[in-house]
């Protein structure tokens, strides 16, 4: 029988803590022999200090290294050999570590996860942490400072959130602050924040039957740390409000201008983010979207335009992002996106093209869970996020109205105390 | 349609106190040919109510006439456009209404369409996918507006440091011929292309004979065959032209191309040569010898130098010899010893075989990155399309693993004697030539391209 519904039957999540405190969640399922592993810390950037933008990062790929002694390098290497696949990653919230491994050598990938929780920085020399520092650096290039508009969300964020607010700082970090990590520093991030009292640990397809008493036996021993409130997250970073309507520039090697319209939205999870998810959806995705029949059909001052929804825990970042059409500056793009903002700001959203987000937002979110590692990683937001590893999300779209969504791009949008961000071509050429 | 399980033991050494393996099955797929010579290739999988269809044509830049380069770009994103029955609002309206996305591509080999939707929409899709193939109307205002978004991505990617590498790396290894060719087409030939020569171009191109069709995800074959064979009914039935002969040009040395980025925060790197096709009886094998470069490279470069955060390694799947690539972002002050490192890395594993340890972890991360490749998604679809356009036999994905199981020191050795070639090897490297021009002068030959020259780099 195909999956003819909407309705995805999902099996259940097991969930126990252990007495230090670490939350495990496990759900069984899947027919292939393949588990995936998921273990998020709540200690991305926002658990450093700003000073140190980037400690965070360091300290996930210091701890990919494997302790002296040990028969590869790096951890990577221990599970590529047994045939999986392993991932480190740090954002605002969370460092975390996955890996997707034959079902029969769970053990080894929880052991890796146990070593690196209970003695990270074993044996960590100055020259290696020089050279993760320079890997980092190398990543950062790769990803923002070598690519056109490379930059853009870190400058989005840097307009959105004061400089005090743990989201100002990308989470990635800057290759001047990078560079002067010590491994002092390191050292003292992880004794504070790589403890089971921070850590989810997520299973997902086909587990052993005694994957728990492995879990216990390999982790029940490590003490806790201090933990924090709120899951290790630490006070909620409130979403700020009003930026004043701000708006900034900046050069970059590019073509064409490319103008951000940004606002805070709720954090993840939060009714408000679905409601804001669908707005900007029926706003900008699609060729018969609103935004994109104005300025790109019709006014002919866009060649793209869409929508971004960065989310955090305890705030999102939505962003209409256009993109200029050929020998159109960035003001006039500008004032485009304005005016079409504000004209379907008015008019509120219809229930047949909430309809169609709500739809669009079902198949994406069917399509970021297709992987049994895609499905560990939601299941790890939704539970260090919400304490929910199973949100019902189509429950959640299927019960906001057009009034409800109209309602939230209103909030965003619509006292017109938003960011705006125009990336122009280096020596104003367009 | 069911498979046998394969061994159970395609991971030796089990790992401590670990249960035994449980054996993987490859995906059960049916594998039709329609009336009018229609090849669809299907696996199911009820992971998540989705269904990925995806129309492949041998149309792709190998197709393009002289003086039609970005005709193949242009063509399949024109099939949006608008249809003998629907105009392109009617296309989009309701395919938003289902939530469905619709996407074009050309590659160097093939053209593509494909749509992804619920399985409850199935019918519509395969409707909607084949009316786009059989009639499309290419109305003059869109192809216009085609062009213009055409250029205007072509001007991105000459602003796109990695982009740039790529191109020209293609340019260093194949010359004129169709594989040097940027897929969005060149300036000159995009401004000239007109109705006629798209409407050519799908005419020769875009008949069912040429035609595969693969769908993975949450449906019946048994449906599916049925709704395709009725939809695709109003396809031409001509059949496509033989491929044109590929002769890229022989490297009889090591050869830079520096492509001049004054201000770039890193150096986009390639180094390679032309590799084999992917029909190649030994791909496998030599996919497990890369393999083990890209290790090496990567614990030399990344994990002990830091020079680089990604660097990758393959023999890439074209119809016909593709290229054997490495890629990898680097410092700019790193860009000579990196090109050095692989050359030497290449060198070291045609004079001597791979320690047998080293073998065994390089073929298991092979391995697990293969059988994952079958998991739900475009990694699925992937491999069912490398079925159905290199016509490969039924049980290649069996074989394919057989190969990486069997491949040994001695015969990588031979496979590399025979297929790296570190002196006569292509470089491009995208980066400040102030600083990179010493570096690359280990090389038989240095060819500068000046940042004017790279807006309009093939032209």
């Amino acid at each position: 029988m195909t999956a003819t519904s909407t309705e995805c039957a999902a099996p259940r999540v097991e969930q126990f803590t252990l007495a230090n405190r670490m939350r495990v969640y496990v759900r069984r399922e899947g027919a292939a022999p393949l588990v995936a592993l998921h273990i998020g810390y709540a200690a991305g950037s926002r658990s450093e200090p700003a000073r140190l933008c980037g400690l965070a990062h360091v300290c996930e790929h210091v701890a990919g290294l494997a302790p002296p002694g040990a028969a590869a390098q790096t951890y990577s290497e221990l599970i590529e050999g047994c045939g999986g696949i392993a991932n480190g990653s740090t954002s605002h919230e969370q460092l975390c570590f996955s890996a997707v491994l034959p079902s029969h050598q769970l053990t080894l990938g929880l052991r890796v996860e146990a070593s690196r929780m209970a003695r990270p920085a074993e044996g960590l020399t100055d020259a290696a942490l020089d050279v993760q520092r320079g890997v980092v650096v190398q990543e950062y290039g790769s990803r923002v400072g070598n690519r056109p508009y490379g930059r853009s969300f870190e400058l989005v964020q840097r307009s959105l959130y004061p400089p005090e607010h743990p989201y100002h700082w990308p989470a990635g970090g800057l290759p001047a602050s990078v560079a002067n990590i010590s491994r002092r520093e390191v050292e003292t991030f992880f004794r504070a924040n790589l403890a089971p009292d921070k850590a989810v640990l997520i299973l997902v397809g086909d587990v052993p039957p005694g994957a728990a008493g492995e879990v216990e036996r390999l982790f029940g021993s490590i003490p806790p740390g201090d933990g924090g409130a709120d899951g290790g997250f630490g006070e909620v970073a409130q979403r700020p409000r009003g930026v004043a309507a701000r708006r900034e520039s900046y050069e970059d090697r590019v073509p064409f201008a490319r103008v951000h319209l940004a606002s805070t939205a709720p954090g993840f999870g939060e009714d408000g983010w679905y409601a804001a998810s669908l707005w900007l959806r029926s706003l900008a995705v699609g060729r018969t979207s609103p935004l994109q029949k104005r300025l790109v059909r019709e006014r002919g001052v866009a060649q793209e335009v869409g929508a971004q929804m960065v989310t955090m825990r305890d705030a999102s970042t939505a962003a209409l992002v256009a993109t200029a059409a050929p020998g159109v500056g960035p003001r006039l793009l500008e004032e485009a996106l304005r005016d079409a903002l504000r004209e379907i700001l008015s008019e509120g959203i219809t229930e047949a093209r909430l309809a169609r987000a709500r739809k669009k937002a079902l198949t994406d979110h069917f399509s970021t869970i297709r992987r049994v590692d895609q499905r560990a990683q939601f299941i790890a937001t939704s539970a260090a996020f919400r304490d929910d590893p199973s949100p019902p999300v189509e429950d959640h779209y299927r019960r906001l109205s057009a009034a409800d969504v109209s309602a939230a791009g209103r909030s965003l949008f619509g006292a017109e105390d938003y960011a705006a961000l125009s990336i122009v071509p280096r020596g104003g050429e367009v | 349609m069911t498979t046998p399980a394969l061994e159970p033991d395609l991971f030796p050494g089990a790992g401590p106190g670990g249960a035994p393996p449980r054996a993987h099955r490859l995906p059960a797929v049916v594998r039709l040919r329609l009336d009018g010579g229609l090849k669809v290739v299907m696996a199911e999988d009820d992971t998540v109510p989705l269904v990925q269809l995806h129309a492949a044509l041998p149309a792709g830049t190998r197709f393009e006439p002289r003086g039609g380069e970005g005709l193949a770009a242009l063509t399949i994103a024109a099939l949006r456009e608008g249809t003998a029955r629907r105009s392109a609002d009617d296309i989009d309206e309701a395919a938003e209404e289902l939530g469905a996305d619709i996407a074009t591509h050309a590659d160097w080999d093939m053209s593509s369409a494909l749509i992804e939707l619920l399985s409850s929409d199935l019918s519509f899709g395969v409707e909607l996918l084949f009316e786009m193939l059989a009639a499309p109307s290419f109305p003059a205002a869109s192809l216009e507006r085609l062009r213009r978004r055409q250029l205007a991505r072509l001007r991105q990617q000459s602003s796109a440091p990695g982009e740039i590498a790529d191109r020209w790396f293609a340019r260093a290894l194949y010359g004129e011929t169709a594989y040097g060719r940027p897929l969005l087409g060149r300036h000159s030939a995009l401004r000239t292309i007109d109705r006629d020569a798209v409407a050519e171009f799908h005419r020769a191109h875009f008949g069912l004979p040429g035609m595969v069709l693969v769908a993975a995800g949450s449906f019946r074959a048994g449906q599916l065959a049925r709704l395709a064979e009725s939809s695709a009914a109003a396809c031409a039935r001509a059949a496509p032209p033989a491929p044109p002969a590929l002769e890229p040009p022989a490297l009889g040395h090591k050869r830079a191309f520096l492509l001049d980025l004054p201000h770039a925060a890193q150096t986009e790197l390639r180094a390679g040569h032309v590799g084999v096709a992917r029909g190649h009886p030994e791909f496998a094998a030599l996919q497990l010898l890369s393999a083990v470069l890209g290790r090496r490279l990567k614990r030399r470069l990344r994990e002990e130098c830091g020079y680089t955060y990604h660097l990758r390694c393959r023999f890439i799947s074209r119809g016909a010899a593709g290229p054997f690539a490495v890629s990898a972002a680097v410092g700019n002050e790193h860009a000579g010893e990196t090109v050095r490192a692989v050359a030497r890395e290449m060198e070291r594993l045609r004079e001597e075989p791979v320690p047998a340890a080293e073998l065994g972890v390089a073929r298991n991360y092979l391995t697990g990155v293969y059988l994952r490749s079958f998991q739900p998604g475009h990694e699925l679809l992937t491999q069912l399309k490398l079925l159905a356009v290199h016509d490969l036999a039924d049980d290649h994905f069996a074989c394919y693993l057989r190969g990486l199981a069997e491949a040994d020191p001695a015969r990588l050795l031979r496979l590399a004697r025979e297929h790296f070639h570190p002196r006569r090897m292509a470089v491009a490297a995208a980066g400040p030539a102030a600083g990179l021009r010493a570096q690359l002068a280990g090389c038989d030959e240095v060819v500068e391209i000046e940042a004017g020259g790279l807006d309009a780099p093939c032209d």
